[in-house]
C-alpha cells in the first residue's frame, strides 16, 4: 500500500506515493531522476550512496524513503549552483581525484559534511572521515589533497 | 488533488498516484512509460492516441483517469504477446502500410476492433471503421489492403531480396508494436516541461517583458527572455533574418517572444499565459498586395544588411526577387495567333504530419547541450543554433528521432533551442511539445501564391512563349521563400518545350506565420496556375487536352528551367499511361470529367556521407547521418544498395540512427534527396568495403585479388563452388590478427548540371538534378446541388529512373495523391489579422480513408545516367499535381474553371452559379 511522503531534494519539495519498503537510492534514481547517487554494493559497505540528510551523511541504500518524509535530502546534483562548481569538485577536478568517477558522489559529499562540520581537518581527520567510503581507482592521495585544498578555499571564502 | 488511482492496462493491474481529471493518454505515456499512444492533436480528431476501453476503441486524449478506474485498457503494446505479431500487424508490415509510423499505432487499435467485431468487413466498412484515424502519408491505399489482407487471413510474407524488390522496412515491426520512439517518447524521471510565450500582434514593438508573476508560481522553475540571449545573432536557411526569440519587434502572431519551464505541462502553458508582455502595435501588412504598396510599413527594416547565402536581389518587403529570361518573349507573343492570360491564387495549407513538434533537451555538467528531436536535419538544427546563440558546436549535440512525418515541415528549427535554453538554465531535462494549435499558428506552412502567365500558342498546337509572374507570401520571415519562388518559375513553364519564356518571381514578406518547405516547395501553386491555364487554352482552341501537352513536352536534349538540357525524359510515357489508366476519351457520365497535369522536379542535392564497419559475423553496419520522415529510404532503399553491393540481405545491414556527435554528416531528409544522394554515399561506401573485403581475402588466401569473387556471406575462388572464406573470418581476421577492423568510407555532393547563367538572376538552386517527370490523370463527379467534388478514380504515373524498392514508390505516389488532393478540394489555413482561426483538425479537415479513391500508382522508369542505379527522387512530385488535375476535371464534368484552390464547395457552386449551371 503505497503512502505520500513529502520532503525536500536539492531545495525542491516532492510528494511522491512510495511503498513502505521502499528504498531512497531508488526513489531519488528512478522516480527522480537523479542518478548521481550510485548503487554499489547494496548493504552500506561503500559509501557510493552517501547523500546528505538535513546535512549528515547516510546512506541511500539503507535509508527507507519513508525516513526522510519532511527532511531535506542534498544530492551530488544540488552542489553546483547555476552552472559553478562546488570548491570540493573544483578541487577533485583540479587535483585530479577522479579516475571512473563512479565513488565521486558520495566522496564529495561526506568530504561535504566534513568541511561543513570542521572547515580545518587534518590529514588524518580527512582520512578517518572517508572510511566508509571505498575507492578502487586512485588510491586516495589525490582525494585527499583535493579535499585539503577544498578547506582552505572554503576556509578563505570561496563558496 | 492527486489520490491512487487503480487501472488494469494491458492486463496488469497498476496503481498510480495522479489527479483522476489527467487524461489517460498522459498517464499512459508519462507514468507507465507506454509510448505506443500518441498525441497528435489533443482534441479526438486524429486517432493517433487510439486504445481499447473495455474492447471498444477511444481517442485516450478525451479519457479521464477518474472514467477508467478498474476498466480494461488495452493499448498497441498488449495485442501481440511473447514479442510476435498479430496478424494485422505482420499484414501492415508486408503490405507497406507503415511510412512515418506515428498514426500506426492508433490504426492498429481501431481495425483490431473492427476485426473482431466484424471478422470480414468490406472495403467500405474497413474505410468507415477507420475514417477517426488520420494517416498524412500513405493515402490509406496500403492501410485498407493490409486490413483487407489480415480479415481474409492472407498469409503476409515479408521480402527480404534484391534491388527492384518490394523489401519491407526495417523500422516497420518497431512502428506497428508502438515502440518506435519520436520526438516526444524521449522522457527522463523529474523532467520539466517547457513552453513558449508567443506574440498575440501580428506587427509590434515589445516594450516590455514581465516574467515576475510567472515564476513567481509555485513549480515553476524557470524563464528566458530574448534580453538574456547574445545580441546580433540571426539565423535562416537562405536569408538570415530569423532570430531565436523576438528583441524589439514581433512580426506575426505566435512568435517566440519568452520560455518558461515547469514541472507539469499544465503548469507551463499557465506560467507563459502569466508571462507580461506590452506591446506597442504597428501597422500590419496582410496580404501580397499591401506589402508590395508604395507606401508599405517595413516589416524588416534591416533586410538590407542581412547576410545572405546567394546573390540575393531585394527591395521594401520582397526578400527575393527572382529572374529566368530565354527567348525574345516580347517579339514571340507578337507573332502567335493567340495569347493567353490568366491569375490564379492558392491559399496556405499545413503540412499536417500528424505527430507535432516535439523534443527534450539536457545540459551536462560543462554546458553541453544534448537534443533529442523530431527534426528533419538534425545537423542543420546544430548549425543554425551556434548562429542563432553564438554557441560552439561543442555545446549542441543533436539526435535524430523517428519523425512522424515532416513533409518540410521539419526542415527549420523548431523547439530545439527553446528546450535548450531552459534545459540549460534550469539544469533539468526540458521536454516540449507543439500544441496542434500551435502547429497551425507558428510552424511553416505552404506558401500562398497569386501567379500570372500569359501564354501564346499557333494553331498547329504548338506553345511558343510563356511569361509568368510568381508572388508567394512568404510570411513574417523569409523561411524557404527565396528557393521556393524560384522552384515555382521553374515548375510553372512545366515540362513544355518553349524557346521564350520572362519568369519574374518574388517571396514577399506579411505579417504572418512564417512559411516554410512543403512537399515540393512551390510546385503545387505553379501546376495549379500553369496546367490549369493548358487546359482553359486547350478548351478555347477546341484541342484535346492531352494532345496539346504530347504536341509540347520535352524530349531527351531540350532545354528547360534555367537554360538546362535535359537527359533521361520520361514525361511523354507518364502522361500516355495515366492518361490510358483512366480511359481518357471514353464515355463519361453526365456531370462527371477527366482533368490531367503533368509536371517536373528535381532530385535535390547537398552533400552527404556514410561509412560502413563489417561486423565480426558478416553482416554490416551502416552509420549515417541521414533520418527518415516516413518515406523509408533509410530503412528500404539504403540498406537495399548496401545489401546488393556486398551479396547480402538487407536484414544484414544495421542501420544507425543519427547523432551529430558520432555520425557522419548529412544534409537531411528533403528535397526528394534521399535515394539520390545518400543512396549513393552508401552504394559508394559499400564498394570501398567490398575492395577491402576482396584485398584481405586475396592476402590470406596467398591468391591475386581478380581470381576472387564476393558471394553470399564469402569469397570464392572464381570457378569454385565452395566458399574460401566466409565475410565472418575475414572481419575476424581482421579484429584479432592482422590490419585492423574493416570499414568502407564515403563523401558525395552531387555535381549539378549546368545552366545558362546569362539567362537568369536572383536563383538559389538555378538547376535541377537528375530530373524526374510526373503525370496524374483524374475522374471526378461534380454534385451540382452541393457543389461537392468526388474524385471517383485517379492515376498517379512518375519516372522515377529506377525503382529500388517498388512498395515504397508507390506509398509516395498514393500518400503524394492524397496529401495533393487535400490541397485542392479541402485544406486551407485560414487567417483573420493574422490569428489562425482554423488551428484544429476539426476546422481544417485533412482527407481521411473515406475521402480517398483509389489511387493507380504507375511506375515509369526512365534512368537517370548520374543516378545510382538510374534513381531519381520521389517524394515530393506526387503532391504537387492533384490540384489542377483535379480542377481540370471539374471544368471538364460541369464547366466551372475555378482560378483558386482550395476547390470548396461554396465556391464550385459559386462557380457554376457563374457558369449558369447549378443544380437549383
Amino acid at each position: 500500500m503505497k503512502t505520500v511522503a513529502t520532503f525536500t531534494v536539492n531545495g525542491l519539495p516532492h510528494e511522491i506515493a512510495v511503498e513502505p519498503h521502499q528504498l531512497l537510492i531508488e526513489v531519488l534514481r528512478e522516480h527522480l531522476g537523479l542518478t548521481g547517487t550510485k548503487h554499489s554494493c547494496g548493504v552500506g559497505n561503500c559509501g557510493a550512496c552517501t547523500v546528505l540528510v538535513d546535512g549528515t551523511p547516510e546512506l541511500a541504500c539503507l535509508t527507507l524513503a519513508m525516513e526522510v518524509r519532511d527532511k531535506s535530502v542534498l544530492t551530488i546534483e544540488g552542489l553546483a549552483k547555476e552552472g559553478l562548481l562546488h570548491p570540493l569538485q573544483q578541487a577533485f577536478v583540479d587535483y585530479g581525484a577522479i579516475q571512473c568517477g563512479y565513488c565521486t558522489p558520495g566522496m564529495i559529499l561526506t568530504g561535504k559534511a566534513l568541511l561543513d562540520d570542521n572547515p580545518d581537518p587534518t590529514e588524518h581527520e580527512v582520512r578517518e572521515a572517508l572510511a566508509g567510503n571505498i575507492c578502487r581507482c586512485t588510491g586516495y592521495v589525490k582525494i585527499v589533497e583535493a579535499v585539503l585544498a577544498a578547506a582552505e578555499v572554503m576556509r578563505k571564502g570561496g563558496n | 488533488m492527486k489520490r491512487g488511482i487503480s487501472l488494469k492496462v494491458n492486463g496488469l493491474v497498476c496503481e498510480v498516484y495522479a489527479n483522476p481529471g489527467e487524461t489517460l493518454l498522459f498517464c499512459l505515456r508519462e507514468r507507465l512509460g507506454l509510448i505506443g499512444a500518441k498525441e497528435g492533436c489533443g482534441d479526438g480528431e486524429c486517432g493517433a492516441c487510439m486504445v481499447l476501453i473495455d474492447g471498444l476503441p477511444r481517442n485516450s486524449c478525451l479519457v479521464l483517469l477518474g472514467d477508467v478506474e478498474n476498466r480494461e485498457i488495452t493499448t498497441v503494446e498488449g495485442l501481440s504477446v511473447n514479442g510476435g505479431l498479430t496478424s494485422l500487424q505482420e499484414a501492415f508490415v508486408a503490405k507497406g502500410a507503415i511510412q512515418c509510423g506515428f498514426c500506426t499505432p492508433g490504426f492498429v487499435v481501431s481495425a483490431t476492433a473492427l476485426l473482431a467485431r466484424n471478422p470480414s468487413p468490406s472495403e467500405a466498412e474497413i474505410r468507415e471503421a477507420v475514417a477517426g484515424n488520420l494517416c498524412r502519408c500513405t493515402g490509406y491505399a496500403k492501410i485498407v489492403e493490409a486490413i483487407q489482407a489480415a480479415a481474409c487471413g492472407e498469409e503476409c510474407v515479408r521480402e527480404d531480396g534484391s534491388l527492384g524488390t518490394s523489401v519491407a522496412r526495417l523500422d516497420a515491426v518497431e512502428k506497428v508494436t508502438g515502440k518506435a520512439q519520436f520526438g516526444a517518447d524521449v522522457s527522463r524521471p523529474g523532467q520539466l516541461w517547457g513552453a513558449v510565450v508567443r506574440s498575440t500582434r501580428p506587427h509590434a514593438r515589445i516594450v516590455d517583458i514581465d516574467t515576475a508573476k510567472a515564476l513567481a508560481m509555485p513549480g515553476v522553475a524557470v524563464a528566458v527572455t530574448g534580453a538574456e540571449l547574445t545580441p546580433g545573432l540571426y539565423y535562416g536557411v537562405d536569408l538570415f533574418d530569423q532570430q531565436v526569440l523576438a528583441r524589439g519587434k514581433v512580426r506575426h502572431v505566435g512568435e517566440p517572444v519568452a520560455l518558461v519551464a515547469a514541472e507539469t505541462p499544465e503548469l507551463a502553458a499557465e506560467a507563459a499565459a502569466a508571462v507580461e508582455v506590452t506591446y506597442e502595435d504597428l501597422p500590419p501588412v496582410h496580404d501580397i498586395d499591401a506589402a508590395l504598396a508604395p507606401d508599405a510599413s517595413l516589416i524588416h527594416e534591416d533586410l538590407m544588411d542581412y547576410e545572405a547565402g546567394w546573390d540575393a536581389i531585394r527591395e521594401g518587403n520582397a526578400c527575393s526577387a527572382t529572374y529566368i529570361t530565354r527567348g525574345d518573349t516580347d517579339a514571340a507573343l507578337a507573332t502567335c495567333d493567340r495569347v493567353f492570360t490568366h491569375t490564379f491564387e492558392t491559399q496556405i495549407i499545413h503540412q499536417s504530419y500528424i505527430e507535432p513538434h516535439a523534443g527534450l533537451a539536457e545540459a551536462d555538467a560543462n554546458g553541453k547541450v544534448t537534443i533529442w528531436t523530431t527534426n528533419q536535419k538534425p545537423f542543420a538544427v546544430r548549425r543554425y543554433m551556434s548562429q542563432a546563440l553564438g554557441w560552439p558546436m561543442t555545446k549542441i549535440r543533436v539526435i535524430g528521432m523517428h519523425i512522424g512525418g515532416g513533409f518540410g515541415g521539419k526542415l527549420e528549427m523548431g523547439l530545439e533551442p527553446y528546450a535548450a535554453l531552459l534545459a540549460l538554465k534550469s539544469r533539468r531535462s526540458v521536454k516540449m511539445a507543439m500544441s496542434r494549435k500551435e502547429e497551425f499558428q507558428a510552424a511553416n506552412p505552404r506558401h500562398a501564391s497569386r501567379i500570372t502567365i500569359t501564354t501564346g500558342v499557333n494553331r498547329d498546337m504548338k506553345m511558343v512563349a510563356r511569361r509568368a509572374e510568381v508572388l508567394l507570401d512568404t510570411g513574417a520571415y523569409s523561411g524557404n521563400g527565396p528557393t521556393a519562388v524560384g522552384l515555382s518559375m521553374f515548375l510553372v513553364t512545366g515540362p513544355y518545350r518553349l524557346d521564350n519564356v520572362d519568369l519574374s518571381g518574388k517571396a514577399v514578406y506579411t505579417n504572418k506565420t512564417s512559411s516554410g518547405s512543403c512537399r515540393g516547395p512551390g510546385g503545387p501553386q505553379a501546376v495549379f496556375a500553369g496546367e490549369s491555364q493548358i487546359d482553359i487554352i486547350a478548351r478555347e482552341m477546341g484541342w484535346d487536352p492531352l494532345a496539346f501537352r504530347l504536341a509540347n513536352v520535352v524530349e531527351e536534349g531540350d532545354v528547360l528551367g534555367a537554360g538546362q538540357r535535359l537527359q533521361d525524359v520520361g514525361v511523354r510515357e507518364c502522361l500516355e499511361q495515366a492518361a490510358a489508366a483512366i480511359n481518357w476519351g471514353g464515355e463519361e457520365e453526365p456531370d462527371e470529367g477527366v482533368g490531367l497535369a503533368c509536371s517536373w522536379w528535381t532530385s535535390g542535392g547537398w552533400a552527404t556521407s556514410a561509412l560502413i564497419n563489417l561486423n565480426e559475423d558478416g553482416t554490416v553496419t551502416l552509420i549515417t547521418g541521414a533520418v527518415d520522415i516516413g518515406p523509408g529510404a533509410k530503412y528500404t532503399s539504403l540498406p537495399q544498395l548496401v545489401a546488393d553491393e556486398l551479396q547480402l540481405k538487407p536484414g544484414d545491414v544495421i542501420v544507425s540512427s543519427c547523432d551529430t556527435d558520432t555520425s557522419p554528416y548529412d544534409h537531411g531528409d528533403g528535397g526528394s534527396r534521399m535515394t539520390y544522394n545518400v543512396g549513393r554515399a552508401c552504394q559508394m561506401a559499400a564498394e570501398e568495403l567490398r575492395t577491402v573485403i576482396l584485398e584481405r581475402a586475396a592476402r590470406t588466401l596467398g591468391v591475386a585479388e581478380d581470381l576472387l569473387e564476393l558471394v553470399p556471406d564469402g569469397v570464392r575462388l572464381l570457378g569454385h563452388e565452395e566458399k574460401a572464406l566466409t565475410l565472418a573470418e575475414i572481419a575476424e581476421r581482421g579484429r584479432v590478427l592482422v590490419d585492423g577492423p574493416i570499414q568502407g568510407r564515403a563523401s558525395f555532393l552531387a555535381d549539378m548540371p549546368s545552366w545558362d547563367t546569362d539567362a537568369c538572376r536572383g536563383l538559389t538552386y538555378p538547376s535541377f538534378l537528375a530530373p524526374s517527370f510526373s503525370a496524374q490523370a483524374v475522374r471526378v463527379r461534380v454534385d451540382r446541388q452541393t457543389g461537392q467534388v468526388r474524385v471517383l478514380e485517379a492515376a498517379a504515373a512518375m519516372d522515377v529512373g529506377r525503382a529500388i524498392n517498388p512498395m515504397a514508390v508507390e506509398g509516395q505516389l498514393e500518400g503524394g495523391f492524397a496529401m495533393g488532393m487535400g490541397y485542392g478540394l479541402l485544406e486551407e489555413v485560414k487567417m483573420r489579422e493574422g490569428v489562425v482561426i482554423n488551428p484544429n483538425f476539426l476546422d481544417y479537415k485533412l482527407p481521411t480513408a473515406v475521402d480517398m479513391p483509389v489511387v493507380k500508382p504507375i511506375i515509369v522508369e526512365e534512368p537517370s545516367i548520374t543516378g545510382v542505379h538510374g534513381v531519381k527522387g520521389v517524394g515530393e512530385p506526387p503532391a504537387s499535381l492533384p490540384a489542377a488535375a483535379i480542377a481540370n476535371a471539374v471544368d471538364d464534368a460541369v464547366g466551372a474553371r475555378l482560378m483558386r484552390v482550395p476547390l470548396t464547395q461554396e465556391t464550385v457552386l459559386d462557380a457554376l452559379d457563374a457558369a449558369g449551371t447549378t443544380g437549383s
